[in-house]
């Protein structure tokens, strides 16, 4: 280790499991599944047409038909040969590319950065220096488990010093060992106390590491020299080995229970139980209907009616229901076997039953936590914890799949446990982010000032409920005296009807402005900011005062009237759920940029 | 706290805001306008209601160019203090801004065409959250203000 002769740092140059090319080819061959099937349904057809033509040919008009029926033949073969040949030379075309992109994927692990390389015609190197390490995370998705491979996805702190860095395809053991080793470094390099003595043991470590790894992975390396029981810790922990020697870190997982609980009650709960009642309205309704229209009609194709609307609904609550359980499934799949470990300054959090995800968050780029409770939680006395960490996504988060697995998270968020015990949250916080356990407390917290009741009410009924009350009125004008849709019904119950939605959504509105008053509660502690949000989810996000980068206090005409005011915290994560805080008095609003403002 | 801050922006800036208003305004007036045009001349027919988008581009334009400059310049006010930056601005919506300098990476100042034609540049306070930008200074007070901010950033310390 060092630095060599021309001045540049000395590292060396590592490959990526060979069973990676395998993966790749199966996920390009995934990847192009429609065209594939399009192409084989092509060759089918054409060789059953090729028998086909030949047997009718040679039924009917053996003499005449001779030549053309060859030429029929010929002319599937050719369609045949054709299509064979484009699929193998596609194939041919996926191995070499897999072969020559593996070739080139390449990574360094230098004493201070390390170095992912990979691309066949541009050329793409990505350097992440230690210490710009936000979280490490490791996932590893079907095609990945059945080789026992996984992936390392570097998280850095976003804005400009770009995306992040996903090296595939590592052997398990090498891709847990880069991990912690790349946390250790971060932590080595971060530490501006220590000097080169440590990072001498560093690379020592890191060089038995990786002289031992692909051979036998499984054995906790000795460290020389090094009087750091961290790093042992690290290493027993996460090779299940030195168990009785290393101190116990905090862990919690969660039983298969609480994971199906959890997975029953997700977004997708709500989402199938709003529209199988909407199905059920709609079936009564149907039945109303008909039987208005059936003393007219003939009885018979009343009940062949009545008899399809039964199918119909049964057919869509079922739809619905399988639905649900497959978003359950999914939970299961997403949560089995989590468990939320934290060491030394590192949370990690490992879950997953067929594609297996560990995520390392360093507890220094901790933006905020944020506890969230929704209606199921509350009655079930638990509650969902995440953080925000500072700068980018987690690009291999499942930011993608629109399944309720992350409900309780947005973008740049990680769920840290999403079924905990209430009374435990003091507790976990304690065991794992001890800065922000004292403020999990809703009774510290107070309540906004009686006036902006009223304007949190306005909100919600002005921008939500009054326009859509106003197009449907308009709408239910507009069917009865200009278009004429034909109502079954006269043209003042079609108004009146209208009416009574707009009164009812109105009110609905109403209640949820009040509820959303009543679950804005705040509080200013010595270094802390916490806030609780929500109508019907509540959500209580805490942040340290050292977390907030620029603080503001915002103030429009009509809260000037009233003397309220408005804080945005603004931290480096880029989560969705702000620690803004509306209509607070403007005094307390002033008292906040106080309290932000060092004191020189 | 309740102190305003004590700096203004340069006089000029007001000017630039002009020009920038009637530029956005013109692409604001194509929308409004044309189709009006179109109607009048393609279809030959002009009804009163016409009036209604051009009245409504006219005010637009009015406001934009006239009064949001004018009454944003008189709000605006920024101070750099030993530890924090202070920003005061915003016309119907006010804003305050403090800005920790622990908390500042870099700092940046940039030219638009319009700034350089009057000579002005604007400071920009990069943190990790985001950016803030103090919009129209003389050329001198933006360099000096950028390396001050710097400078002030790389030696203050984190309070405990």
């Amino acid at each position: 280790m060092g630095i060599d002769k021309r001045g540049f740092e000395i590292g060396v140059e590592q490959k990526v499991a060979k069973t990676y090319i395998i993966i790749n080819i199966l996920r390009s061959l995934y990847k192009s599944i429609f065209p594939m099937i399009i192409l084989l349904v092509t060759i089918v057809s054409s060789v059953t047409s090729m028998i086909f033509d030949a047997e009718l040919d040679a039924t009917i008009e053996p003499n005449e038909n001779v030549i053309t029926a060859l030429a029929s033949v010929s002319g599937s073969m050719l369609k045949l040969a054709i299509v064979l040949g484009i699929v193998s030379i596609y194939i041919i075309i996926l191995v070499v590319y897999s072969l020559k992109s593996y070739q080139k994927m390449s990574y360094i692990m230098y004493d201070t950065q390390i170095v992912f390389k990979k691309g066949i015609v541009i050329k793409n190197e990505k350097r992440v220096p230690y210490n710009k390490i936000n979280s490490v995370n490791l996932s590893a998705k079907l095609t990945d488990r059945i080789f026992s491979l996984m992936e390392v996805s570097i998280n850095t702190a976003g804005g400009s010093s770009g995306s992040d860095v996903v090296i595939p395809g590592l052997n398990q053991q090498v891709a847990e060992a880069m991990k912690n080793d790349l946390m250790r470094r971060k932590a080595g390099v971060d530490d501006s106390s220590t000097s080169e003595n440590i990072s001498d043991v560093h690379s020592n470590a890191y060089s038995d590491v990786h002289a031992d790894l692909p051979f036998q992975a499984g054995i906790t390396p000795i460290s020389t020299a090094t009087s750091d029981v961290a790093h042992e810790t690290m290493y027993g922990t996460s090779y299940g080995a030195a168990q009785g020697s290393a101190p116990q870190n905090p862990t919690y997982d969660m039983s298969f229970a609480d994971v199906a609980f959890a997975g029953m009650f997700n977004g997708r709960f709500f989402l199938v139980i709003g529209i199988a009642l909407g199905f059920c309205f709609q079936f009564f309704d149907d039945f109303g209907v008909y039987e208005f229209i059936g003393s007219h009609s003939d009885v018979i194709t009343d009940n062949v009616a009545k008899f399809g609307t039964v199918v119909l609904v049964i057919g869509t609550i079922v739809v619905l229901l399988l639905i649900w359980i497959a978003s359950i499934a999914h939970y299961i799949l997403m949560y089995y076997g989590f468990k939320v470990t934290k060491q030394e300054d590192i949370i990690e959090v490992d879950r997953g039953l067929l594609s297996r995800k560990v995520e390392s968050t360093a507890i220094d780029r901790i933006q905020s936590v944020v506890i969230t409770q929704g209606p199921i939680r509350k009655l079930l006395k638990r509650v969902g914890v995440s953080v925000q960490i500072s700068g980018s996504m987690d690009s291999s988060a499942d930011n993608s799949s629109s399944s309720g697995a992350k409900d309780y998270s947005g973008i740049g968020d990680t769920t840290i446990h999403p079924f905990l015990k209430k009374s435990d949250v003091s507790k976990f916080l304690e065991d794992m982010i001890p800065d922000y356990s004292a403020y999990a407390d809703e009774q510290r917290l107070k309540p906004l000032p009686k006036i902006s009741k009223m304007r949190s009410i306005r909100r919600h009924v002005l921008f939500t409920a009054v326009p859509i009350a106003i197009i449907l009125q308009v709408i239910a004008f507009l069917s009865t005296s200009v278009w004429h849709w034909g109502w079954p019904i006269s043209s003042t119950t079609v108004h009146v009807i209208a009416l009574v939605i707009n009164i009812v959504w109105i009110a609905y509105m109403w209640f949820i402005g009040s509820l959303a008053y009543k679950g804005r509660l705040w509080a200013i502690d010595r270094a802390t900011i916490v806030a609780r949000k929500g109508a019907v989810v509540r959500k209580l996000i805490i942040c340290k005062k050292n977390k907030i980068q620029h603080a503001d206090l915002k103030q429009n005409i009509f809260q000037k009237k009233k003397n309220l005011s408005t804080i945005l915290v603004k931290t480096a994560s880029i989560s969705q759920d702000r620690l803004d805080v509306y209509d607070l008095s403007y005094e307390d609003g002033l008292a906040y940029l106080e309290w932000v403002r060092p004191k020189s | 706290m309740r102190e305003l801050p004590e700096n203004k922006l340069h006089a000029n800036v007001v000017k630039t805001w002009k020009l920038t208003g009637m530029l956005s305004s013109a692409i604001l007036a194509l929308f409004g306008i044309v189709p009006v045009l179109i109607i009048v001349i393609v279809v030959k027919i002009s009804p009163l209601w016409l009036l209604i988008p051009v009245a409504v581009v006219v005010l637009l334009w009015l406001i934009t160019v006239t009064w949001v400059p004018r009454f944003r310049y008189a709000r605006y006010r920024y101070q750099v203090h030993d530890a924090y930056i202070d920003i005061l601005e915003g016309i119907i919506f006010v804003k305050r801004t403090v800005i920790p300098l622990v908390r500042v990476q870099y700092t940046d100042s940039s030219q638009g065409p319009f700034l350089r034609a009057y000579k002005l540049a604007q400071v920009d306070i990069n943190t990790a959250g985001g950016s803030i930008t103090i919009p129209g200074l003389s050329l001198e007070d933006a360099d000096l203000l950028r390396d001050k901010i710097a400078e002030l950033a790389a030696i203050a310390k984190e309070e405990l």
